[in-house]
Parts: C-alpha cells; sequence; structure tokens
C-alpha cells in the first residue's frame, strides 16, 4: 500500500500552472498554499472572498463598458429593425450569464472537486496495484497547450478587434478589454473540466489495455503450447487460411502491432500508458518465446509454463479482473460525479455557443447588408474576426462534445475487451466470471449530458448545427421582410425620388444575389 | 497475379489504385514496400493536381462559372469547392490513414476472404452482385444522361469547360462512395456467413433434441463451434472498426458533397423554371440521387443481419435428447452478451447512424430547405416595389 502510494503521482501535480492563473483570475476558491505544497484542493475562507469580488468587479466592469460602448445601439433601435436590436440586448448578458454561472458553481463544489481528484489518486494507486502504471505527464502537456491556445484567441480577438473597430483615440475605449473577460474564464474553468475529463479516458484505456494485454500474452501462451509451429491456429477447421505473405509484411510494417491492439488504437489513438510489468511474471514469458522459436520446446516445459499466462488460471485471474471492473465502476461513477459538477456550466456554455454562433452569423449577415449590429458585437464587421470567434466558440464547445463522447466509447470498449478474455481462454470457469463482469459493465456505462437536457455526444452536434441554420436562414428572412417594409414606406413618403430608387434597386439586385449564395453555403452542413 | 483475391475484387481495387483510393499493394505485387510509395506519391501527385485544377477554375478569367448572373455563378463556385472538400478529404485520408486499411485487408485474409484454388468467375459475379450493379448502373446513367442531353442542349462554351473540368471530380466522389459499398459488401458477406452458420447450428441442435439422435460430445462440439463464431465475431467487428477508422472523414464528406449538391441543383431547377431559363443540365443529378442510397443500402443491409444472429444463437437448442448441457448455455449466454457489447454500428465520426432513417431526413432536410429558399425568391426579385 505504501509503496503504492509513494509511486503514484497524483493527478493534481500536474495542473499547478493552471491551477496558479485560475486562482489570480479568480475561478477556483481553494487554497493556494496547500495546492503548492501537498497537492491538495482544500476549501479556503480568503479564496472565497477574494474570488467574490472579483465576481463583482467583473459585473461592474462589464456593464460599465455595455454602458460606454451602448451609446451608439440606443439609436439602433430607431435607425434599424427592432429584430436586430432585441437580439443584440438579449445577447449582450449571455457572456456575462455564462461567467457567472463558472464561478458560482466553482464556489459551490469548492470542497467537492477536491474529493474527485483525491477518488481519482485512489482509482490510480489500484491501477498500480494491477499492474498498469498512469501516466500523467501527457496531461500536464495538454493543460500548457490548451492554455496556450486560449490565450492566442483571446488575444487574437481582442487585439484585431480593437485596432481595426475600435475607436482608439478615446480614452474609454480601453474599457474594449473587459469584453474578452467573460469567454476567459469560461474558456479556464472549461480547460479544468476537459481535462479531468481527459485523464478519466486515459484510465479507461489502461483498463483495456490491460485487458487485451491478457488476451495477448495467453495468444503467445498458446501458440507456444502447440509447439515450433509457424503456423498460426486456424479459424476455420474447413478453410486452413493461408496468409498473405506481403500483407502481413505491410501490416507489420504499418502498424507494428498486433491484432489486440486495433480497438485501442481505433477507439483512443493513444496508447501511452503502457501497461507495466511490475506485478507479473508476464516479462519472463517474452523471452522465453524467443528461445522457443529457436530451439524446438522441451515437452516437460510445457506444463510449467502454463501458469505463466494468467488467463490460464481462472481462479487467479477471476479476482484480477474483478479488480478492473470495479476500478471501472469507480471510473464511471467518477464520471458522473464531474458530470454534476461542471453541469451548469456545461450548460450554459452550450446555450452561450449555439446563441452566439447563431447570433455573429446573422450579425455577420447584417453588416455586409450595411446595417448597424449592436456595439458588443462589433468583431461581425470583420469576416477574418468572425472567423476566428467562431473557430474560437465552436472548437470549445465541440471539444467538449468529442471529448465526452470518446470517454464513454472508451468505457464501453472495456466490455469487449473483457469478452476477447474470455473467449481467448475458453474456459468454464472464467465463462461464468465474464458473463457477471459483462452484464455489470453493460449496466455501469457513463454518458455524458448537460443538466440531462441532452446528452454530449456527436448526435447532438448533427442536431444543432442543423439548427443553427434553420434558425439563421429565418432570421436572414425576418431581416429582409424588415428591410423592404422600411424601404417601402420609404418609396411612398418620397416620391420625388423615384429615378434614384430605380438605380438603388439594381444596385440591391447584385446584393440580393450575393445574399444568396449566403444562404446556399449556410444551409449546406445541417443536410 | 496471384489469385488470392478473386478475379473480381482484384481488377476493382486495381483500379481504386489507378484512381489512388487504395494505398496498399495487392497481392501478387513486387516489393510491396516501394509499391506502397509508388502509390502514396500517386495519391499525392493527384491531391495536389486536382486542387490545382479546382483553384484555376475558380479564379481563372475564363468561362468555367456561369458569368450570366451572380446566383448561377455562385452555384458553380459553391460546387467547385465543395468538390474540393470531398477530393481533399478522400486523398488524405487515403494518406494518412494507411493503417486501417492495411488492418482491415490483413482481418479480411485471415477470415478467409482469399480464395484458394480457382474459383468461377460466376459465382464471384454473385457475390459482389449489389455492388457491381450500383457501380456499372452508376456509371452507364452518368455516361447515358450525358450523351442524351447534349443532343437536346447547345454546348455553350461555358458549358464545355465547366463540365469538362468538374465532371472528373464528380466521378471521383461517386468511385469513392462505391468504395466504401465495396468494403461494406466484404463485410456483409462475412456477416451473413457467419448468420447462415449459426443458423445451421440451431437445425443441428433443434434435429439432435427432436429426434434424440446425436453423437457423444455433440455438446462440446457444438460449444467448440460457438467459441470459432465468436471469434469469427469478433474479428469481424475489429473489420468494422478499421472500415470506419480508414474512412471516416471521407464518408462524411462524400455523402456532403453529394448531398450539398442535390440541394443546389434540385434550387436552382426551381430558379431557373421560375426564371425561364433554358437549360436542362440539372438532369445530371439523376446519379447523384442514386449514390446515397446506394451507400445507405449497403450499411443499412449490414446493420440488420446482426440482430438475426442473435436470433439464430438463442435458437440454439441446449438440452438435447435426455441430458441438458450448461456449459453450452453458459457459451450462449457469453456470445449473446458479447453481441450486445460490439454492436454493428455504421456512423460516420457518430454523427448520424447510416441508414435508411438517414435517407428520410435527407429528403426532409433538402424539402425544407427548398421551401425556405424558394420563399427568398420573389423577396429578390422586388416585384411588388
Amino acid at each position: 500500500m505504501a509503496q503504492a502510494e509513494d509511486a503514484v503521482q497524483p493527478l493534481l501535480q500536474q495542473f499547478q500552472q493552471l491551477f496558479f492563473i485560475s486562482k489570480i483570475a479568480g475561478i477556483l476558491p481553494q487554497d493556494l498554499e496547500k495546492f503548492r505544497s501537498r497537492n491538495l484542493l482544500e476549501k479556503s475562507r480568503n479564496g472565497m472572498i477574494y474570488m467574490l469580488s472579483t465576481l463583482i468587479l467583473y459585473v461592474v466592469l462589464y456593464n460599465i463598458l455595455i454602458y460606454s460602448f451602448g451609446e451608439e445601439d440606443r439609436s439602433l433601435k430607431a435607425s434599424q429593425s427592432t429584430l436586430t436590436f432585441v437580439i443584440g440586448l438579449f445577447l449582450t448578458y449571455i457572456g456575462l450569464i455564462m461567467m457567472v454561472s463558472d464561478q458560482l458553481t466553482a464556489l459551490r463544489n469548492q470542497g467537492r472537486i477536491g474529493e474527485l481528484y483525491e477518488r481519482i489518486r485512489l482509482v490510480d494507486e489500484r491501477l498500480y496495484k494491477e499492474g498498469c502504471v498512469m501516466d500523467n505527464s501527457t496531461i500536464g502537456r495538454r493543460i500548457r497547450i490548451m492554455l496556450i491556445m486560449t490565450v492566442i484567441f483571446e488575444l487574437s480577438i481582442l487585439v484585431s478587434t480593437y485596432v481595426k473597430l475600435v475607436d482608439y483615440s478615446q480614452w474609454m475605449s480601453l474599457l474594449w478589454i473587459v469584453s474578452a473577460i467573460p469567454t476567459f474564464i469560461n474558456t479556464l474553468d472549461k480547460i479544468w473540466f476537459a481535462v479531468s475529463l481527459y485523464a478519466l479516458k486515459e484510465r479507461f484505456e489502461a483498463i483495456n489495455a490491460t485487458l487485451e494485454e491478457l488476451v495477448d500474452t495467453h495468444e503467445k501462451h498458446k501458440l507456444w503450447l502447440r509447439g515450433n509451429q509457424e503456423v498460426p491456429p486456424p479459424l476455420d477447421s474447413s478453410q486452413p487460411p493461408q496468409y498473405d505473405s506481403n500483407l502481413e509484411y505491410l501490416y507489420k510494417e504499418l502498424g507494428g502491432m498486433d491484432i489486440g491492439s486495433i480497438g485501442k488504437s481505433s477507439v483512443s489513438g493513444s496508447g501511452k500508458n503502457k501497461v507495466a510489468p511490475v506485478a507479473h511474471s508476464m516479462n519472463s514469458f517474452g523471452e522465453a518465446i524467443d528461445a522457443a522459436s529457436r530451439k524446438p520446446p522441451p515437452p516437460p516445459l510445457a506444463t510449467n509454463m502454463v501458469h505463466e499466462s494468467e488467463l490460464g488460471n481462472a481462479a487467479k485471474v477471476e479476482e484480477k479482473l474483478n479488480n478492473l471492473c470495479q476500478v471501472h465502476d469507480e471510473i464511471c461513477e467518477i464520471g458522473k460525479a464531474l458530470n454534476e459538477l461542471w453541469s451548469y456550466p456545461i450548460l450554459s456554455l452550450m446555450a452561450y455557443g449555439f446563441l452566439i454562433f447563431t447570433a455573429q452569423l446573422y450579425f455577420l449577415y447584417c453588416a455586409t447588408q450595411y446595417q448597424s449590429i449592436p456595439s458588443l458585437f462589433r468583431s461581425a464587421k470583420n469576416p477574418f474576426i468572425t472567423v476566428i470567434v467562431l473557430s474560437y466558440t465552436s472548437g470549445k464547445c465541440v471539444y467538449l462534445i468529442y471529448l465526452s463522447w470518446k470517454t464513454s466509447q472508451a468505457s464501453k470498449r472495456t466490455g469487449i475487451s473483457l469478452h476477447k478474455c474470455g473467449v481467448v481462454a475458453d474456459d468454464n470457469l472464467l465463462y461464468e466470471i465474464v458473463n457477471h463482469l459483462s452484464l455489470k459493465l453493460l449496466n455501469h456505462s457513463v454518458d455524458f449530458s448537460a443538466c440531462g437536457f441532452f446528452t454530449l455526444d456527436m448526435e447532438t452536434l448533427y442536431g444543432v448545427s442543423g439548427g443553427i441554420t434553420s434558425y439563421l436562414i429565418i432570421l436572414i428572412q425576418f431581416n429582409l421582410a424588415a428591410q423592404q417594409a422600411k424601404e417601402a414606406i420609404q418609396t411612398f413618403n418620397s416620391l420625388n425620388d423615384t429615378a434614384g430608387l430605380v438605380g438603388a434597386a439594381t444596385d440591391m439586385d447584385n446584393i440580393s444575389s450575393t445574399l444568396r449564395d449566403f444562404v446556399t453555403t449556410t444551409m449546406t452542413p445541417a443536410v | 497475379m496471384s489469385g488470392h483475391l478473386g478475379r473480381v475484387l482484384q481488377f476493382h481495387l486495381r483500379l481504386y489504385q489507378v484512381l489512388g483510393f487504395h494505398g496498399l499493394p495487392l497481392p501478387g505485387d513486387g516489393n510491396p514496400a516501394r509499391t506502397r510509395r509508388r502509390l502514396m506519391a500517386w495519391s499525392l501527385f493527384l491531391l495536389i493536381s486536382l486542387s490545382a485544377l479546382v483553384l484555376a477554375c475558380l479564379f481563372s478569367g475564363e468561362e468555367f462559372l456561369y458569368r450570366g448572373d451572380m446566383f448561377g455563378c455562385a452555384n458553380d463556385a459553391l460546387k467547385y469547392v465543395f468538390a474540393e472538400l470531398g477530393v481533399l478529404a478522400i486523398y488524405l485520408e487515403t494518406l494518412s490513414s494507411q493503417r486501417h486499411l492495411a488492418n482491415f485487408w490483413w482481418l479480411h485474409f485471415k477470415l478467409g476472404g482469399q480464395k484458394t484454388g480457382l474459383v468461377s468467375l460466376r459465382s464471384e459475379f454473385q457475390q459482389f452482385c449489389r455492388y457491381l450493379i450500383f457501380l456499372y448502373a452508376m456509371m452507364a446513367a452518368e455516361v447515358a444522361i450525358h450523351l442524351g442531353l447534349w443532343q437536346f442542349q447547345a454546348l455553350t462554351q461555358h458549358m464545355l469547360l465547366f463540365w469538362s473540368t468538374y465532371e472528373p471530380l464528380v466521378w471521383l466522389t461517386y468511385l469513392r462512395n462505391l468504395q466504401f459499398v465495396l468494403h461494406l459488401e466484404l463485410l456483409r458477406e462475412q456477416l451473413t456467413g457467419l448468420e447462415r452458420e449459426m443458423g445451421l447450428l440451431a437445425e443441428y441442435s433443434r434435429f439432435a433434441s427432436e429426434t434424440g439422435r446425436s453423437f457423444p460430445g455433440f455438446e462440446s462440439f457444438l460449444r467448440r463451434r460457438l467459441v470459432q463464431k465468436q471469434r469469427i465475431y469478433s474479428h469481424v467487428y475489429d473489420m468494422l472498426k478499421c472500415f470506419q477508422g480508414a474512412f471516416n472523414f471521407s464518408i462524411l464528406a462524400v455523402l456532403l458533397t453529394i448531398n450539398i449538391r442535390i440541394a443546389v441543383d434540385c434550387y436552382f431547377m426551381y430558379y431557373s423554371i421560375y426564371n425561364n431559363v433554358i437549360n436542362n443540365d440539372y438532369y445530371l443529378i439523376v446519379p447523384a440521387l442514386l449514390e446515397i442510397p446506394a451507400f445507405i443500402y449497403a450499411s443499412q443491409s449490414c446493420m440488420v443481419v446482426v440482430p438475426r444472429i442473435a436470433h439464430q444463437l438463442h435458437n440454439i437448442v441446449t438440452d438435447s435428447g435426455c441430458c441438458s448441457c450448461p456449459d453450452l448455455s453458459l457459451q450462449i449466454q457469453n456470445f449473446s452478451l458479447q453481441l450486445l457489447h460490439q454492436p454493428i454500428r455504421i456512423d460516420c465520426l457518430g454523427l448520424t447512424i447510416l441508414d435508411c432513417s438517414l435517407l428520410t431526413r435527407m429528403a426532409c432536410s433538402v424539402g425544407t430547405y427548398m421551401i425556405y429558399s424558394i420563399q427568398f425568391i420573389p423577396k429578390f426579385s422586388n416585384t411588388y416595389m
């Protein structure tokens, strides 16, 4: 036990930089000193006060920003369509709502997050005892990459908007910096969620890898027991397969792997977590097989070698499979807890993503029609900045959805690996164990959802992209109708300008055909 | 030629190699590593040259895009852009996911996919009957419509330039689509073979229990067979995973490209009828209309086999004659659970399951967007002002 505790590095060790930045920005209230010295997330009264004061500061600053930049908005209602005005008014605050929900949830959860990481550490210890060592260094790298990406996106949006679209001759224009705060804080908070989720995914994959490793060892073992035959065991007795030397060669060259790792690579793509040969004598087997390939194995040795493959011994492997399944359950439970802790922030992020994506595109359309748009959405005036904003927002949402989906897939993969173990060992006692555990795994799947409103998987993405295009087209139609009504009124009011209007109408024709392309482009991804 | 693959399969894989879709050497090729490098270089060359072609078409001063009005021009540009997207996805995937493809074929060989001895051409044709019908029907339809259409339609400079550059891209997406169908057919073959054998096992066991005639060790024979089938099923499942790994993005890209072409052309058809533009080249979407159902039909027919396998599995009678066999029933349970854990579900990137319901949704969405965008037409023309 003591050895396992020493050997297992806590996951939170990798979170040092992230925690420091989060603490400064006021996302997490926990104690900084304790985290530094002992990697513990503990409640802290000072942290709470600091966090609340940052929250209030942000809200005040943001409102000042809205007020000071909202001068032109008040004239917007009179000059432009009511629709644009109302959408702008409604969406101005959604970023703020998102940030407030993030911070309040972090306050609510401050005790429970620490527990969560403690549970992950316990899981690591249990995994270590089963022979998998979790390598957390990839997580540290991931955090750094995500932080750098966040800073790059935020800075590029902020700076390019400030330089191109904000009148920076005035002193008040510096307030524009505040406009980046809600998204920045939200992203930092989501990095915590994403990295923790990724850690869970890695643990699921480690379990799968352990099971596959068992299968591989047993297969090699069976092959060795058969003696020095070059031909692998035939799958179908009626049709002895002949291996094509070409493709076999290619297969080895391309993958350098065996059949067991196909599933792993197709599900995960990264097999960083090695199954360490600490607890078991598997490693000695590899040498044995080398020796066996050189000289024909002496028959009496075969009886000794039976114990080298764990799957040969049902009673021994039962404990291991049971333990692995229990760890799997525990990880599923941690996943559910993690999901629950972040359920409101995730919901608000998804709502934000959907609304902002639609609004940004709509305002981009408005800007191309030379209509004025709400001041806080001025980034829509420039197509390039819009692209950056859209990829930043959608990148956040899609990455979370993708990761949740992948984690869920990895958890489901365990059942498949378990069945492989059963089939390869082909032992009645083992079948009973496998059947039992398999049912257990079927009942213990982890699916991530946003407050239960929708599950976080790729099908949701499909639905959302359809929704965005539909709403966009409807909005554009309303906008078009409003513009035409306005123009019709103007025509009646100023009949003497008819000649000038004819010219305008031809102009309008050109504009409207660009609109048509726009519509056809945007309607496509939903299909 | 070693005859390992069967002549039909060999021929079509060779065809895909020529198109740069299949980056692996076939059995019988000498020096596989060099062949593979050459194929990769060929794919890369095709990718670059096709991309250059599309870029040249988009930005050239010649009349590649329709210059009559802005709308037609954008329409053509849109088609080029999405065809380029498709080409990009196809060739990048060919270059990047060779490992999955190699695994797929390796598993195919392992499952007894190669033919020992000479199999008659007729049985090979029967084996790939659906795929061949789809492929040659598509080719015939495309060529026939082109031949027929240019009899009626005056071939302007724009038409000539546009279709001579756009048509190869269309063919590439269609052929890629049929490559998916070919792989799915191989999967389906394995699955139906498994189902047939499960049916036989069920029948044996029923016969044994009804008549009481069996040989000693019959249960253990059945059990051994079941274990073997479980292994095969597991390999078929791995094959499916490899298929998805090898083709995920291009499935998405190809379906999107074809679907967008249909949506855009349907709308354009309405638009040109509405504005009395005499242009009949929208008849060319007919082969495109066949493509998506062909793929979805292939994937659906793969997916429906699994419930039948489960059904046959539970048809196996466990107590034959006098004594019941707990081992056999345990094995059946195990297989059944395995089937629950490994459902054959073909989806592109998990976005949506590729069965006939997708077809319905696609038709619905095309209809809905048509209605939306048809509403735009009178608003653009400003007739009531």
